[in-house]
C-alpha cells in the first residue's frame, strides 16, 4: 500500500509536467500553395451522350517543379477543378520551390493522366494569343502564389481518334534540347507565328523520347480533317512562341507540301510516317559533337 | 547392418563414378557434383540410421529453475549439458527433464533472458534420476543467453561471432507489441521502412510495394518468406506465441541462403506447457486527435482492439499449444483500416528414445485498406484511394529431431508456406496462392569436445501464378557446412561454407559460394571481443522479375526477366563489456558492401512508368553502441543505443540516375533509443524515446518537407497476481513526422491491456 501511495504522486507529477511541455509537434500543414481560376472556354454540354464525345472524369490543374518533368515526385496535383460552370476554384499544396510550369488537365473516363491531355496552362491566353510558359516562385518570404489564373480550353478534349506512326530524326540532337513536340492542326500553320494557330491543334504529344535517331508515336486528336502534322523542337533558352519545326509529314506526291488525312469520330491512322532534320535548325542551335 | 550399407555404398559410389568418367573423362558438371553429394548425404544419413551405438548405461536429470526472489518457475529456461548436444527447456513450472543420458560427470548450465546463468557439476547414475534445482537471480545485463541463430544450433551469445541481439516474451509483453516486427524497436542498428525490417541501414523502400526483404525471416528456423514477392509477413503469427526474438546482423548467407543478405530475425515459439494452461491478452485503445486540427477528417471516434487467446498442455509424451487472435482498427487515416485473424497450433511429441517431433501450423487473414500517400500535406491523413486488399497467409512445418548420442544428432524438416493477395479463395480472380515447399536435413556432430561441426542440405520450391507476373517456378538446393572450433578456453573460432543454386524452371541456374569466417575472444569473464566477415546473396524473387502492368494501369511497370541476384560482403568488429553486476556497454563497427541491389526506377519521365533494376554497388558504414545500467538495486534501468550510419553509392549508374557518393535513399545517418525504467514492487513505470535523424534521400518525392522522428511512447504497468494491467500513451507528443515520402505515421494513441496466465 505504500509503495501505491509514493507511486501515484510520482506518476501524476510526471503526467503534469509531461502535459506543460510544450512540444514542437513535427509535421504540420504546408504554408505554400498555389491558388488561381479557370476559365473554362468552350466548355461542351457535359450532357450530350453522344458517341463522339469522351466523358470527362476530372479536371485538375497541375504544377510541375520540373519541365518536362523527369519524375513522378516533381508534379503536384489540385484538388479536383469543378468542369460545370465558367469559372472555378482550385488551389495546389506544394512544398517551397520553384515551378515553371502549371496547367490545367483533364482525365478521360476509365484512362489515365497524360500530360497530352492539356486544357490551358499558365501564360496562355487564347483571346489575345499570348503563350509564354511562366512558373512561380514558393519562399518562405513568399509562401502563396495567388491569382495563377488560366484557360481551360474545352476544344483540346475531344481526343477520339489516334494517328501513328514512325519518325526518323537526321543529324545530331542540340545538346540544349528540352523537348521535343508533335502536333497536329486543322489548318497549315505560319510556322513562324505559331501562337494565332493553337486553336486549330487538334492533338499534341510531349513525351517522345529525346537522342534518339528513331521513335514511334502515338498521338490522340480530335476527329475531322488535318492539314498539317509536324515536329517542333525546344531548347531550354528559348520560349515557347519562338519553337522550330524540325519536320512535318509530308503530303505522298510532294514531299515540300504537308500531308492531309481525314479521322473519322473515333478513328486511327497509321503509317503517318516522316523524317525530322536538326540540320535544318539555325546555326549556333547546334552544340556539341555528334552521335 | 552398417557394415552391409557401407558395402552397398562403396560398390554403387564405384558404378556411377565409372559411368560418368567414361562420359566426361574431363569434366564433371554441376549436376553429377549434385547428384554425388546427394548420394553421399543419402548413404550417411542410412549409415547414422542403422548405426547401434556401443552398449551403453543411462540415467537421467531432472529439477527445476525457479527466481531466487519470489522462488516460482521460470518457464523456456534453457538448460544444457556443455560439451554435449543433450539439453532441455523448462516448462510453465520451471521443471526439466533430460533422458537417456549416458553414465558420467557433466557440468549442467542454466540460462534464462534476463537472469544470471548458473551452472552446476552433475553426475549421472544407471537407472536412476538426478536432481538439479537451479535459482537464477535476474539482472538485466548478461551475455550468457543461449541463442540459436547464430550456427543453428544452441550457443552462448557471449560466443557468437555475429552481433545477435535477443528481445524475449516480457519484453515483448512489457511494450504490449501488436506485430513481430513492432518487437524490433528496441534492437540498435533496426529500423522499419514501410512494411520492411531495415538492419544497419540494408533495406530500401519500394513505392509499388515490391522489392523482396533483404532480411530472412524465419520462425523456429524455418524460412518463410512468401514464394512471390520474397517478402516477410510479420502479421503470420500473434505476438503472443513468440517465446523470443533472435536478430542477428551481418554475415548470415552461410547457413541460411537466399533472403539473409543484411541480416535475420529468427522468431521462436513458445514451447507447450506441462499443465494445462490458459493464457490471454485484451487491448483496446484510441487515437487522439490530430496535432493540427486541420487533419482531423472524421467526426469519429478512432478505436483499435486485440484479443489474443491460448491454450497448452502436455498429455503423456504429446505437448500441444493453440492460439488465436483478433485485431481490428479504425486506424487514424482514412481507408487505413483492417481486420485480422490469426489461428497456430503446436504440437510436440517427445519419443522415448531421445527424439521428438514438431508439428506447426499458422493461418492469418488481413483484410485492410491501403493508404498508399496522403491526399496532400494539409489533408494528411486522408487519401483519395479507395482500394481495399485481403491477404491469407500461411505456414506450417514438420521437424524430426533425433539425438543419436551426446555428440550426434539430426534434424529433418519439412515445410510448406502460402501466400494469397486478393479476394480470398477466389481462384479466378487476378492471383492464385503462392506456394513454397521447402525440406532440410541437418546434422550437428562434435568429433571433439573442442570442435562442432553443422552440415545440411537446404532445398526450397516458389511455386506462383499471378495475372501481373504470369505463371513460374524455381527450384533453389543449398549444402552448406559450418564448423566452430574452441581453440582455447578464451578463442573460438568459426568457418563456414555455403553453396546455394537457384534455378528457374525454363531459365539459367544462379549460384553463389557464400564464405564466413568468424571469430570471438574472450580475455577477461567479462569482455569479449568478436568479429565476422561474410557474404550474402539473394535471388530475385519471381515477382520482382516477371511483374508487369497491362495498359490500363495508372502504374506502367516493365518486366525484367534478366535481374541479377544481390550479392553482399559484410564485416563487422565489436566489444562486449560488463562492467560489475550493473553496467554492461557493446560496441560494434560494421561495413557491409552491396551489388546489384534492386531498386524501382522511373523509366519514362512524365508518365508513371518504373522498372525494376540492378542498381549501382553501394556501401553502408557505421558504428552501432548500446549501454545499459541499473541503479538504485535494480528499481531503476536504463537502456540507450545509438547507430551512425554512412550509406551511399559507389559508382555511376545512369540507368538508375544514381550517382557516385549519392547518399542511398531512406537511410538516416543516426537512428537512437533511450528506454528508462522504473519498478516498485507490482507498479512500474516506463518510457522509450526513439530518434532517428531526416533521411538523407528519399526516392521519388524529395521536394516534401522532411523531419527527424522524434517518438515518445510512456507505459505504466501493475501486476496483480497472474494478471498484468498495462497503460500506453504511444506517441506521447504526437509528433507528426513521414518516414515514406507523404506518407504521415501513427499519430499518438492511448491503450489499456490486460493480459492473464492460469
Amino acid at each position: 500500500m505504500f509503495k501505491f501511495i509514493r507511486f501515484v504522486p510520482a506518476a501524476v507529477l510526471f503526467a503534469i509536467l509531461f502535459q506543460a511541455c510544450d512540444f514542437n509537434h513535427g509535421l504540420g500543414l504546408s504554408p505554400s500553395k498555389i491558388t488561381g481560376k479557370v476559365f473554362h472556354i468552350e466548355r461542351p454540354d457535359f450532357s450530350d451522350t453522344s458517341s463522339a464525345r469522351i466523358e470527362v472524369d476530372e479536371v485538375r490543374v497541375v504544377a510541375a517543379a520540373q519541365f518536362p518533368p523527369t519524375g513522378v515526385g516533381d508534379i503536384f496535383f489540385s484538388n479536383a477543378v469543378k468542369f460545370d460552370r465558367d469559372t472555378a476554384d482550385y488551389e495546389i499544396i506544394v512544398p517551397y520551390g520553384n515551378y515553371p510550369a502549371i496547367a490545367v488537365l483533364w482525365k478521360p473516363r476509365g484512362r489515365d493522366w497524360a500530360l497530352e491531355s492539356l486544357l490551358g496552362f499558365y501564360g496562355f491566353d487564347p483571346l489575345t494569343f499570348q503563350a509564354s510558359l511562366k512558373g512561380v516562385e514558393l519562399t518562405a518570404r513568399a509562401p502563396v502564389a495567388a491569382n495563377v489564373n488560366m484557360f481551360a480550353l474545352w476544344g483540346f478534349a475531344q481526343f477520339d481518334a489516334l494517328v501513328e506512326g514512325d519518325l526518323t530524326f537526321l543529324g545530331a540532337w542540340p545538346e540544349d534540347t528540352e523537348i521535343v513536340v508533335l502536333g497536329g492542326f486543322n489548318q497549315v500553320p505560319d510556322l513562324n507565328n505559331l501562337l494565332p494557330y493553337l486553336l486549330t491543334l487538334g492533338g499534341i504529344n510531349f513525351t517522345l523520347p529525346k537522342d534518339v535517331a528513331d521513335a514511334h508515336y502515338e498521338i490522340a486528336v480530335r476527329n475531322g480533317d488535318y492539314k498539317f502534322l509536324g515536329l517542333f523542337w525546344k531548347g531550354r533558352n528559348i520560349n515557347w512562341d519562338k519553337i522550330r519545326c524540325i519536320g512535318f509529314y509530308p503530303a505522298p506526291n510532294n514531299p515540300q507540301q504537308p500531308g492531309q488525312f481525314t479521322l473519322p469520330p473515333k478513328g486511327g491512322i497509321s503509317g503517318i510516317n516522316f523524317t525530322a532534320d536538326f540540320n535544318t535548325l539555325p546555326e549556333g542551335v547546334k552544340i556539341g559533337g555528334g552521335r | 547392418m552398417r557394415g552391409k550399407v557401407e558395402l552397398i555404398y562403396m560398390k554403387a559410389k564405384k558404378i556411377t563414378q565409372s559411368r560418368q568418367d567414361a562420359k566426361n573423362p574431363q569434366r564433371k558438371t554441376f549436376a553429377s557434383r549434385c547428384y554425388t553429394f546427394l548420394q553421399t548425404a543419402f548413404f550417411l544419413i542410412l549409415c547414422l540410421c542403422f548405426e547401434t551405438a556401443p552398449a551403453q548405461d543411462y540415467g537421467a536429470i531432472a529439477g527445476q529453475v525457479v527466481d531466487i526472489e519470489n522462488n516460482q518457475g521460470l518457464p523456456g529456461a534453457s538448460i544444457s549439458m556443455l560439451q554435449t548436444l543433450l539439453g532441455a527447456s523448462s516448462d510453465a513450472r520451471g521443471n526439466f527433464r533430460i533422458t537417456r543420458v549416458p553414465v558420467g560427470n557433466y557440468s549442467l548450465k542454466a540460462s534464462f533472458v534476463g537472469y544470471a546463468t548458473a551452472q552446476s557439476p552433475v553426475r549421472v547414475q544407471k537407472d536412476s534420476t538426478t536432481i538439479v534445482n537451479f535459482v537464477l537471480r535476474p539482472t538485466p545485463i548478461t551475455f550468457d543467453q543461449v541463442i540459436v541463430t547464430g550456427s543453428r544450433r544452441a550457443e552462448d551469445l557471449n560466443r557468437a561471432a555475429n552481433s545477435v541481439n535477443v528481445i524475449s516474451a516480457s519484453e515483448i509483453r512489457q511494450r504490449d507489441r501488436m506485430r513481430i516486427d513492432e518487437a524490433l524497436q528496441t534492437v540498435p542498428g533496426v529500423t522499419q521502412v514501410g512494411e520492411n525490417v531495415n538492419i544497419r541501414g540494408g533495406q530500401g523502400y519500394s513505392l509499388l510495394g515490391l522489392g523482396g526483404s533483404r532480411v530472412l525471416m524465419l520462425i523456429d528456423d524455418v524460412p518463410v518468406l512468401t514464394s512471390d514477392l520474397g517478402r516477410a509477413n510479420w502479421d503470420i503469427l500473434p505476438v503472443s506465441e513468440v517465446e523470443r526474438v533472435e536478430v542477428l546482423k551481418g554475415a548470415a548467407s552461410v547457413l541460411y541462403g537466399s533472403g539473409g543478405i543484411s541480416g535475420i530475425v529468427n522468431v521462436i515459439t513458445r514451447p507447450a506447457t506441462i499443465k494445462p494452461t490458459f493464457s490471454f491478452r485484451q487491448n483496446a485503445g484510441v487515437y487522439t486527435e490530430p496535432s493540427v486540427p486541420e487533419w482531423k477528417w472524421t467526426g469519429r471516434t478512432l478505436h483499435f482492439y486485440r484479443t489474443d487467446l491460448s491454450y497448452s498442455q502436455t498429455l503423456g509424451n504429446v505437448g500441444l499449444r493453440l492460439a488465436a487472435s483478433r485485431h481490428t482498427s479504425t486506424s487514424d487515416r482514412e481507408n487505413g483500416d483492417f481486420q485480422r485473424w490469426y489461428f497456430t497450433g503446436k504440437s510436440t511429441i517427445n519419443f522415448k528414445d531421445n527424439s521428438n517431433l514438431i508439428f506447426s501450423a499458422a493461418y492469418s487473414r488481413d483484410a485492410r485498406g491501403l493508404f498508399l500517400i496522403w491526399e496532400n500535406q494539409n489533408n494528411a491523413l486522408e487519401t483519395t484511394l479507395t482500394d481495399r486488399v485481403d491477404v491469407d497467409g500461411g505456414f506450417a512445418y514438420l521437424i524430426y529431431n533425433k539425438l543419436f548420442s551426446p555428440v550426434l544428432s539430426l534434424k529433418a524438416r519439412a515445410s510448406f508456406n502460402a501466400q494469397l493477395i486478393g479476394l480470398p479463395f477466389n481462384l479466378s480472380n487476378n492471383f492464385e496462392p503462392a506456394l513454397g515447399w521447402g525440406g532440410e536435413v541437418q546434422t550437428n556432430w562434435l568429433p571433439h569436445i573442442n570442435h562442432n561441426i553443422t552440415a545440411g542440405l537446404d532445398y526450397k520450391r516458389d511455386e506462383v501464378e499471378a495475372k501481373y507476373y504470369g505463371k513460374h517456378r524455381g527450384d533453389a538446393l543449398s549444402p552448406y557446412i559450418q564448423e566452430t572450433w574452441k581453440v582455447s578456453g578464451i578463442w573460438q573460432l568459426s568457418a563456414g561454407l555455403r553453396y546455394d543454386t537457384y534455378f528457374l524452371v525454363g531459365d539459367s541456374a544462379e549460384t553463389q559460394l557464400s564464405p564466413k569466417i568468424g571469430v570471438s575472444y574472450n580475455p577477461l569473464p567479462n569482455t569479449i571481443l568478436h568479429s565476422s566477415f561474410g557474404r550474402g546473396f539473394r535471388a530475385p524473387s519471381i515477382a520482382e522479375r516477371f511483374s508487369a502492368s497491362d495498359s490500363n494501369d495508372t502504374f506502367q511497370l516493365a518486366n525484367n526477366p534478366g535481374l541479377q541476384p544481390e550479392r553482399s560482403t559484410l564485416f563487422d568488429i565489436g566489444v562486449r563489456q560488463r562492467f560489475g553486476e550493473n553496467l554492461s556497454a557493446e560496441v560494434t563497427a560494421f561495413s557491409n558492401e552491396y551489388t546489384d541491389e534492386i531498386s524501382l526506377i522511373q523509366t519514362d519521365p512524365g508518365s508513371l512508368s518504373f522498372q525494376l533494376r540492378n542498381c549501382a554497388k553501394s556501401r553502408i558504414q557505421g558504428i552501432e553502441s548500446e549501454v545499459r545500467f541499473n541503479l538504485w538495486k535494480n528499481r531503476l534501468s536504463i537502456l540507450a543505443n545509438g547507430t551512425w550510419m554512412d550509406a551511399r553509392s559507389l559508382e555511376d549508374d545512369p540507368d538508375c540516375h544514381v550517382e557516385k557518393d549519392d547518399p542511398l535513399p531512406y537511410r538516416p545517418r543516426f537512428i537512437g533509443l533511450i528506454s528508462p525504467a522504473l519498478r516498485l514492487g507490482p507498479f512500474a513505470l516506463e518510457g522509450d524515446y526513439r530518434y532517428s535523424s531526416r533521411a538523407q534521400a528519399v526516392a521519388h518525392f524529395s521536394n516534401y518537407e522532411r523531419v527527424p522522428m522524434k517518438v515518445i511512447n510512456l507505459r505504466g504497468r501493475y501486476q496483480w497476481q497472474q494478471f498484468s494491467f498495462l497503460l500506453q500513451v504511444k506517441n506521447a507528443a504526437n509528433y507528426n513526422y513521414t518516414i515514406v515520402e507523404q506518407n504521415l505515421e501513427e499519430i499518438r494513441n492511448i491503450t489499456f491491456s490486460i493480459s492473464g496466465e492460469f
